[in-house]
């Protein structure tokens, strides 16, 4: 009989489910791909139910169920927060307490009511949900696991030892001195929202230089060989206002209104808090013993600019969702670690774990979308999608499973010709709606990255970002930030055997073996997920063409 | 019936929107009698040490303890 286990991550942000059968994944999915709300932090029942669905089986059939964190620990650090806020902790307090009052307070009962499931239901801890999914989907038999994140339960940021007989933690940061709460508090100081653009302060820092360095070591001061705490007189948690106190802006001057311009003075804070997580990270690491893996996860992972940097100096391998979607994956490998004994781990990693549709499907989207749909085999396949897009044409990409993780890794994908710096701001303009300080990243052959990329190694789900090799910069010049770095996907023949294709179509072409690589979504929107989806933004985005499948939507040029 | 019971009948028989109205009451009182005691417990405890603290639990993935929401 098939072991089914099935991993859940919601409630906070990023809600997802994960079913595995006698330990291999049947589908992986995030809420937000589903329900069409970005970061859902809901319960998530539609990825739930599309992984039941994929795998046959009812919610009474699943064995074994496993929620990604505690839930009361959680409480007692909610308790504390708010308590040591009172009394401008009263709203918190009352809206955090009536969703725990809904039943969720019992968190076991809640899931067998909501769920319908009546096998064993489990709680991971959310840093040992994260350390299992970066084990286990790592190649290393042995590894130090470092887990750094907002919060967890209490933890923030936790070190494991991993190996044949499993994880086990050795220490651990406790709330609220955090990395990740750090990271966000800059974040909200310069006009962006908290875990969500804390990537645009990463794209920011390029452009900036380290003046504020000593600010930084004061909200963050550094303790011990590789400790680190956050200053309380610049905190304010517990509220519904702003994280930081008035002191942060005698430190960093005054927080910049959202949407606001960009000065000088924004670019230098970004520069400088990514130089002191950088620092951070890199402190811990050198705590290490030589030369041993390391494998890291948690939201702090999802810093490629600092993943490259520790990358440098020891083996690291940082998995595709290292967020608290992953963690949905993360808590099914604990589950059925607990079945498979010692030394178990799963035999296929792949970030291609979603939903996947028919050309039937396809079709009839592009029918109800008022699109016409052509085979992509009478017109020349992939080669001409290529030379569509060395054409000039921005061209959607809907091909297999919907990846998971916040990356579009060819699954669901917005293709672009690198070599025209233009481009990028022809797609953050007219297409993504962004800030045009904020970079693309390019998709390119794997064994041709050595050429383009110093510190060239594969990198399958862009989670680093390298340094271009100066001379072939005006190359890809669309996909390089102002520091001269991009954020790399190598794509070998294993990795997206079609989107390999297509780049070694695209060089065939024009000698470069790369394309911009973006997610296929509009501002405000998760990535696309269905047909339907795809058909949607590729009107709404005024893409050139779309490839939905093995169709073709769009002229003939 | 006693009062209590009765009560709790009215209670469930209630809209959704009356019950809501008083678990946000109920919160608000916990918050305002029960709440300050402990910030001032709280603010008298002893601060942790800053930094990485050990943590040896080889138990931590045993069937035993991931039962348990603690």
């Amino acid at each position: 009989m098939p072991h089914h286990v099935l991993g859940i991550s919601a409630f906070y942000h990023d809600a997802a489910a994960c079913l595995l059968r006698d330990g291999e994944v049947v589908l992986a999915v995030e809420e937000e791909r589903l329900s069409r709300i970005k970061h859902d932090h809901g319960y998530p029942e539609r990825a739930i139910a599309a992984c039941l669905g994929a795998a046959g089986i009812t919610p009474a059939e699943v064995d074994t169920v496993v929620f990604y964190e505690k839930t009361l620990p959680k409480l007692e650090r909610q308790l504390e927060t708010w308590i040591l806020a009172f009394p401008r902790s009263l709203g918190a307090f009352v809206r955090g307490m009536s969703r725990y009052l809904d039943g969720r307070i019992d968190m076991r009962r809640w899931l067998e009511r909501r769920g319908g499931f009546c096998g064993e239901i489990l709680f991971s801890e959310h840093h040992l949900s994260h350390a299992a999914f970066a084990f286990y989907s790592s190649p290393y038999p042995q590894a130090a696991v470092l887990v750094a994140d907002g919060v967890g339960e209490w933890a923030t940021t936790s070190l494991w030892r991993a190996g044949p007989e499993g994880l086990v933690p050795e220490r651990e940061i406790r709330f609220p001195d955090s990395l990740g709460l750090f990271y966000s508090i800059v974040t909200a100081h310069l006009g962006f929202r908290v875990n969500e653009d804390e990537y645009k302060v990463m794209g920011l820092a390029a452009y900036g230089e380290d003046s504020f360095a000593g600010a930084m070591a004061q909200l963050l001061p550094f303790c011990g060989d590789d400790g680190y705490r956050l200053e309380r007189r610049y905190l304010r948690l517990g509220g519904r206002e702003r994280l930081a106190s008035p002191a942060l802006d005698a430190l960093l001057g005054p927080p910049r209104a959202p949407g606001g311009p960009i000065e000088a003075r924004h670019r230098d804070i970004a520069r400088s808090a990514q130089a002191r997580l950088e620092a951070a990270l890199l402190r811990i690491e050198a705590t290490l013993p030589p030369d041993l893996p390391l494998c890291i996860a948690g939201g702090v992972a999802l810093n490629g600019a600092a993943n490259a940097r520790i990358a440098r100096r020891r083996p690291l391998f940082v998995p595709f969702a290292p967020g608290d979607s992953g963690a949905a994956i993360g808590a099914a490998y604990v589950g059925h670690s607990l079945v498979a004994g010692p030394g178990w781990r799963p035999a296929h990693i792949t970030p291609r774990l979603g939903p996947t549709h028919s050309t039937e499907a396809c079709a009839a989207a592009a029918r109800a979308g008022g699109l016409v749909a052509r085979p992509l085999a009478g017109l020349g396949g992939d080669a001409f999608v290529a030379a569509a897009l060395a054409g000039g044409r921005i061209v959607g990409w809907f091909d297999g499973p919907l990846e998971f993780g916040p990356r579009a890794l060819g699954g669901r994908s917005i293709l672009a010709d690198p070599r025209d710096a233009a481009v990028r701001d022809v797609i953050n303009a007219r297409i993504k709606h962004r800030e045009p300080f904020r970079p693309f990243a390019p998709a390119m052959l794997a064994e041709r990255a050595a050429d383009y990329f110093e510190d060239a190694h594969p990198v399958p789900w862009m989670t680093e970002i390298l340094p271009v090799r100066p001379e072939r910069r005006a190359d890809i010049a669309a996909a390089v930030h102002v520091d001269g770095t991009a954020r790399l996907q190598t794509v070998g023949p294993g990795d997206a055997p079609r989107l390999h294709g297509l780049l070694r179509a695209f060089e065939a072409l024009t000698g470069v073996p790369a394309l911009i690589n973006t997610s296929f979504n509009v501002a405000g929107e998760p990535i696309v997920n269905s047909p339907d989806d795809a058909c949607r933004c590729y009107r709404a985005a005024g893409l050139d063409a779309l490839v939905l499948g093995d169709l073709w939507i769009g002229d003939d040029r | 019936m006693p009062r209590s019971k009765r009560l709790l009948a009215r209670i469930r028989r209630a809209s959704d929107a009356v019950r809501r109205a008083l678990v946000v009451v109920m919160l608000v009182l916990v918050y305002g009698l029960v709440l300050p005691w402990f910030a001032v417990g709280l603010r008298l405890r002893r601060r942790r040490l800053p930094g990485f603290a050990p943590r040896h639990d080889p138990s931590i993935t045993t069937l035993d303890r991931l039962r348990m929401p603690l």
